[in-house]
């Protein structure tokens, strides 16, 4: 084997380009990092929120102590938030089971799944869209800047769309809602004109 | 790099075309593998009102079975009231009349019967309906989701086993059965989807 000068400058370009090369990847993000990403769509009280199969549009919130469904009654020490929801799936049929939506607190704290008393919205059929009533449990002091976040695939949190919906709670509004000593029958889910 | 260059390493040049497609081929292992099996995703076209389902398909106790059933679209019909259902507000209540066949040691139950239009959009049977009564959800007609006879279904599957439990009375080999899927009004469904197991699925013409 004999060395050119041809020959050396390719080794040192290999060998450069792949110190360069290995020292961009560490800073780059790995795909560990974002990989179960959900895409969050970002909507507002009131306005529709198009998700890939389904329009969202949260109409009323308002608070409670006490809540009832089917006869059954469930009480908080903390507010019961009942958010007036109408659902409109788009090209499939579909159902927005009432433990998927999750309230998120500016501090990182996440409220709902599972609780005492859980409302559904749906089913529903494409250009048949239902308004339902979801209530969550949430502690006195989280609701000023309460964010509601729905999957489109219900227990899909990952890798898939995720609502991020300002409720607009303001430190007044909270007040309000903290003040509230209401009882609220939850009304099954009815379908509503598009 | 001149002429000599790309001369020399031809073939190599040549083999970096297969090589980037097999690359993008086992990087599709998730769609192939996870995302197609697990969805609705092989239609059988029958371009009629009757078709014939053939698959092979995985049970829950882990034994692979074979599936043959014809469907037939006999009537769908539109109207506002069936039964404890009535059309909500702006829609309209499609009464489906099916004929099924099969064997009788055929496990057909538990199947997804939807109605969709020219533009491909679904409808189930569960959306856009209310109670006569008002009362609020029309159960029965919610509930009659099966695709075989209740008194003689055939194989069912045992809850906690995922085992196949014969039928206590043998399924005849043809039936009927009606289910209720609510559109809107101005939906005009063209066709009819049935399936049992994912992915496959039998699309008939609504007559």
């Amino acid at each position: 084997m004999r060395f050119t000068r041809d020959g050396l400058l390719t080794a040192i370009l290999v060998v450069a380009a792949l110190f360069v090369g290995s020292t961009l990847t560490q800073y780059l993000p790995k795909p560990d990092d974002f990989r179960d990403d959900p895409f969050p769509v970002a909507g507002a009280f009131g306005e529709p929120v198009r998700l890939r199969n389904a329009d969202i549009t949260v109409t009323k919130v308002q608070a409670a102590r006490t809540v009832e469904l089917f006869g059954q009654v469930a009480a908080t020490d903390g507010v019961w938030l009942v958010l007036d929801v109408t659902y409109a799936p788009r090209h499939e049929p579909g159902v927005l089971v009432g433990s998927q939506p999750l309230l998120s607190a500016p501090d990182g704290r996440r409220f709902g799944g599972l609780q005492a008393i859980t409302n559904n919205c749906g089913p529903a059929n494409p250009g048949l869209p239902v308004a339902c009533q979801l209530p969550i449990e949430v502690p006195a002091d989280a609701l000023e800047g309460l964010v509601l976040t729905i999957p489109a695939e219900n227990g899909q949190w990952e890798n898939d769309e995720v609502t991020e919906i300002d409720l607009g709670i303001t430190a007044e509004r909270a007040a309000e809602l903290r003040a509230s000593e209401a009882q609220v029958t939850l009304q099954e889910p009815t379908v509503v004109r598009p | 790099m001149n002429a000599t260059w790309w001369r020399r390493n031809r073939f190599w040049l040549a083999l970096l075309v297969p090589l980037l497609f097999l690359a993008v081929v086992a990087s599709s292992f998730r769609l192939v593998n996870i995302y197609l099996p697990w969805d609705w995703t092989r239609p059988i076209v029958a371009h009629d009102t009757s078709g014939t389902l053939r698959q092979d398909f995985l049970g829950f106790d882990d034994v692979r079975r074979e599936r043959e059933v014809r469907v037939q679209v006999l009537s769908a019909v539109p109207q506002q009231v069936h039964g404890d259902a009535k059309a909500a507000a702006g829609a309209v209540l499609w009464r489906i009349l099916l004929e099924f066949e099969a064997a009788p040691d055929q496990f057909l139950d538990s199947c997804t019967i939807e109605l969709q239009d020219a533009e491909g959009t679904r409808y189930g049977h569960e959306g856009g309906m209310e109670s006569v009564d008002g009362s609020g959800t029309p159960w029965e007609a919610r509930l009659a989701q099966r695709c075989v006879p209740e008194s003689a279904p055939g194989p069912t599957l045992e809850p906690f086993t995922g085992k196949l439990v014969p039928s206590p009375v043998e399924r005849s080999r043809t039936w009927r059965l009606e289910y209720l899927i609510a559109t809107p009004e101005a939906v005009e469904p063209t066709a009819l989807r049935v399936g049992w197991h994912y992915p496959e699925y039998l699309v008939l013409e609504v007559p």
